[in-house]
């Protein structure tokens, strides 16, 4: 895989351990994912990857009695360590969720909300990048002439787009989404992957999927998780044509899972 | 029916339907016959009566409204009439009569309904007047009687509440200086200043004669304008042929009934409910307006709202958002649970000795030690004030759930997806969860205050009174008095319906007051569904 290595990788995990309370939910893992390529984590439900991802973003610290053990690198810095800081680093990564989740404000607002809150009040500003990051997130045709009516309005699939635009618009080094077009019909999901094939080259995207053809669709690289272990990760083409372990191929053909 | 369908009764739940609508139904009933039998008994309070000639079969008239028909202990029937003319009739309001001694029933239109400032009711027949010592005949001229009646009070009663509203600035500012001379005394006691303390006490005891003296010949001058326009004369003749003399400024109404137009019917109701929301009791509550009673509910349940709000949201917030999931976290919120379901006045005990006696009493020791000397209370006797807040208080768990509620109905998502945009739990909530929760939280709120507005058990100790001097804000320094005594309308009805020298007589006026607080209650939940409807709108949670 020439073409993956010249990349310096964004996030480095090397034995990583994350644990809810004492029951382990990620075993041993090391992963690197490369910068400006979309990388997809697939595998059966409870293997571990929405919790992988949450450790991104240390969205796992609301809930209690977690621990991550090991080494977990954003850019060189130590994603685990007790001294970063939190808001810091989620602003460094945007996070897509499976269900839309707009806030109850207009359009305008909810793209700005995380440049409001890092105290943003320029109000030029704040246009030019709501302008910018629904262009991105190819909202802005749909949008433009109700900007500051309810978000709620819009549809499911526009939901959705919105919350990828409220994510970019804090120029993020990294895009996590957790199941974005699971709470979509097939048209939405179709426009989230050419959105996604369009934000490929500008942002670093991790996408959680239990859709293997998106997966392969959307992705540069995948990862598959079993059981809270990293089995395989390879280039997309290759992972899914000729996977080396057994327990991939299985899932793959859909013997389990 | 067949087995089949004897079968699917039972599954379908057919039973069960039934029920539910039943009791949907039953409810609905009460709501209206609550509403109406409140309604109905409060408009004969304001509807214009019909005032009979009754003629005896043993000889005799007299003039009355007939108020109820029943069957008489004796047999036949029997008729109770409202006969007012309290002074000549051995203070009795009411007369009960066998329908089969009455001889003739008239309605004559002369008849005259005169409504006064003291002694109840008078029915008779306007015969003449003395007016500026002019002694002048009434035939038939309602009208004219009327608008005489009326530029003669525009002419004697101005100059007389000008005399009376000085009189009471007067008493009321020697009030504050005998009240500053106590604590100038106090202060001369004391070693330390006490000859400054002398020499302004001198000045204030001046002062204070001179407003004495000024007391004086204004109460002489307000005598005099009294003894003026009593000369201004009604000249009535009861049904019994009795001349009695009413001067004019007794007279707070005069209508002559029988003889009103259709328009002048709505006009009289206007005026008597007019005279309700304005004017100040009378007679002992009986008569009158409830005025100071809106006027003390409105500035409680304001009071009690702003006391309340802020201290149960933000409770419910740390609670819910905050607070770890521990024991002693489930023990708050059992306390809470259970400080709701506390009786209304065990609230009032506590008002009485932890704001009255522990707050206040504390107050009066460190403002005014002098006062506490001479056995004076100020914070430390019941007051608005303590009232309101102990109703806050009443509030405050319910606000405190419907907080925790409507934050607890807030997706998940709306909180992650705020952090995970980099922003900090107390950007999170104030942006994002608490607009969600807002409307949860207002309508708990409002629920909370419209139910704590009827409550009457704990105002009894902590400051309602049946007859208010003052109310608590008027024109005087510094406006708002929150620890003066106050009047309320629950408590109004308490007092006149069961407290009053004359119940029977005060009865359709318990129920207007009834009918007032259910208004209230009515408006405060209206807007409050109101208010969940627009809110909602705004920050509709469930179009997602």
């Amino acid at each position: 895989m020439p073409n993956l290595e010249t990349c310096a990788p964004l996030v480095v995990a090397r034995d990583f351990n994350f644990f809810y309370g004492a029951k382990p939910a990620l075993h041993q893992l090391a992963l690197d994912i490369p910068r400006g390529k979309v990388t997809a984590f697939i595998g059966p439900s409870g293997c571990g990857k929405s919790t992988f991802l949450r450790c991104l973003n240390r969205m796992n610290d609301l809930i209690d009695g977690t621990k991550m053990t090991g080494s977990l690198r954003l850019d060189g810095k130590e994603i685990n360590d007790p001294e970063i800081d939190v808001i810091d680093l989620r602003r460094q990564v945007g996070m897509v969720f499976q269900k839309p989740n707009p806030f109850p404000k207009s359009i305008f607002e909810n793209v700005v909300y995380g440049l409001r809150i890092a105290g943003h009040r320029n109000r030029t500003f704040l246009t030019d990048a709501c302008e910018q990051s629904l262009k991105r997130a190819a909202l802005w045709d749909e949008v433009k002439d109700r900007l500051h009516d309810s978000a709620f309005g819009l549809s499911g699939g526009q939901h959705q787009r919105l919350c990828i635009a409220r994510a970019i618009a804090v120029a993020p080094e990294i895009v996590l989404m957790d199941e974005p077009c699971s709470a979509l019909d097939p048209r939405s999901t179709n426009k989230i992957e050419d959105l996604i094939n369009e934000l490929a080259g500008q942002y670093t995207i991790v996408i959680v999927t239990h859709n293997m053809q998106q997966a392969a669709r959307v992705s540069d690289l995948t990862a598959f998780f079993y059981e809270g272990k990293l089995v395989e990760v390879g280039e997309t083409e290759t992972l899914f044509t000729a996977p080396r372990c057994k327990e991939t191929e299985d899932y793959l053909t859909g013997r389990f899972g | 029916m067949t087995a089949h369908q004897r079968k699917n009764f039972w599954r379908i739940g057919e039973p069960g339907v039934w029920l539910a609508a039943a009791a949907l139904g039953l409810t609905v009933a009460m709501i209206l016959l609550f509403a109406g039998i409140i309604s109905v008994n409060a408009m004969r309070h304001l509807l214009a009566p019909k005032l009979a000639l009754i003629t005896v079969r043993d000889g005799g008239t007299f003039l009355g409204v007939a108020q109820k028909n029943e069957l008489a202990p004796e047999g036949g029937r029997r008729t109770q009439y409202k006969v007012a003319n309290r002074e000549l009739n051995n203070r009795a309001d009411f007369r009960w009569l066998d329908d089969a001694a009455v001889a003739a029933i008239t309605y004559p239109l002369a008849a005259a309904l005169v409504e006064r400032d003291g002694g109840g009711d008078f029915y008779g027949f306007l015969t003449g007047a003395e007016i500026a010592g002019e002694t002048r005949n009434f035939a038939a001229d309602f009208a004219g009687a009327v608008e005489l009646w009326q530029t003669t009070l525009a002419r004697v009663n101005p100059p007389i509440d000008r005399a009376q509203q000085k009189l009471a600035y007067l008493s009321e500012t020697l009030r504050a200086g005998q009240l500053r001379q106590l604590r100038l005394q106090y202060a001369a006691h004391n070693a330390r200043g006490r000859e400054t303390a002398q020499k302004e006490l001198d000045l204030l005891d001046a002062e204070n004669a001179a407003i004495k003296q000024a007391s004086v010949a204004e109460l002489a001058r307000l005598q005099a304008l009294q003894a003026a326009a009593d000369r201004e004369i009604f000249i009535f003749q009861t049904a019994e042929r009795q001349t009695v003399r009413l001067p004019i400024r007794a007279i707070a109404r005069l209508t002559f009934p029988n003889a009103l137009s259709f328009a002048g019917r709505q006009k009289y109701m206007a005026a008597r409910a007019w005279t309700i929301l304005s004017a100040m009791p009378r007679e002992a509550n009986t008569e009158g307006g409830v005025l100071p009673n809106i006027l003390g509910t409105v500035i409680l349940i304001f009071l009690m709202a702003i006391s309340a709000f802020p201290f149960g949201v933000i409770a419910g917030i740390y609670l819910r958002e905050y607070a770890r999931d521990g024991a002693l976290t489930r023990l708050i919120r059992i306390a809470v649970n259970n400080l709701a379901g506390i009786p209304s006045i065990v609230y009032g005990i506590f008002g009485l000795s932890f704001f009255i006696y522990g707050i206040g009493g504390t107050l009066d020791q460190i403002l005014y030690p002098e006062r506490v000397a001479a056995g004076i209370t100020t914070f430390g006797t019941g007051g608005i004030l303590w009232a309101s807040l102990t109703l806050g208080l009443l509030t405050l768990p319910v606000v405190i759930v419907a907080t925790e509620e409507a934050l607890g109905a807030v997706p998940a998502e709306i909180r992650q997806g705020s952090l995970a945009l980099g922003a900090t739990r107390w950007q999170t909530l104030w942006r994002a969860t608490l607009p969600m929760a807002s409307p949860g939280i207002l309508t708990g709120f409002i629920l909370a205050i419209a139910r704590a507005a009827g409550e009457v058990a704990p105002l009894m100790l902590t400051g309602v009174v049946k007859s208010a001097p003052a109310m608590p804000l008027d024109s005087i320094f510094p406006f708002a008095h929150l620890e003066r005594k106050f009047m309320h309308l629950g408590f109004h009805i308490y007092d006149v319906g069961f407290q009053s020298p004359n119940v029977e007589a005060a009865k359709p006026l318990v129920y207007v007051t009834a009918l007032l607080l259910l208004l209230l209650v009515f408006t405060l939940n209206v807007v409050a569904i109101k208010l969940r409807n627009y809110m909602r709108k705004k920050y509709a949670a469930h179009a997602l």
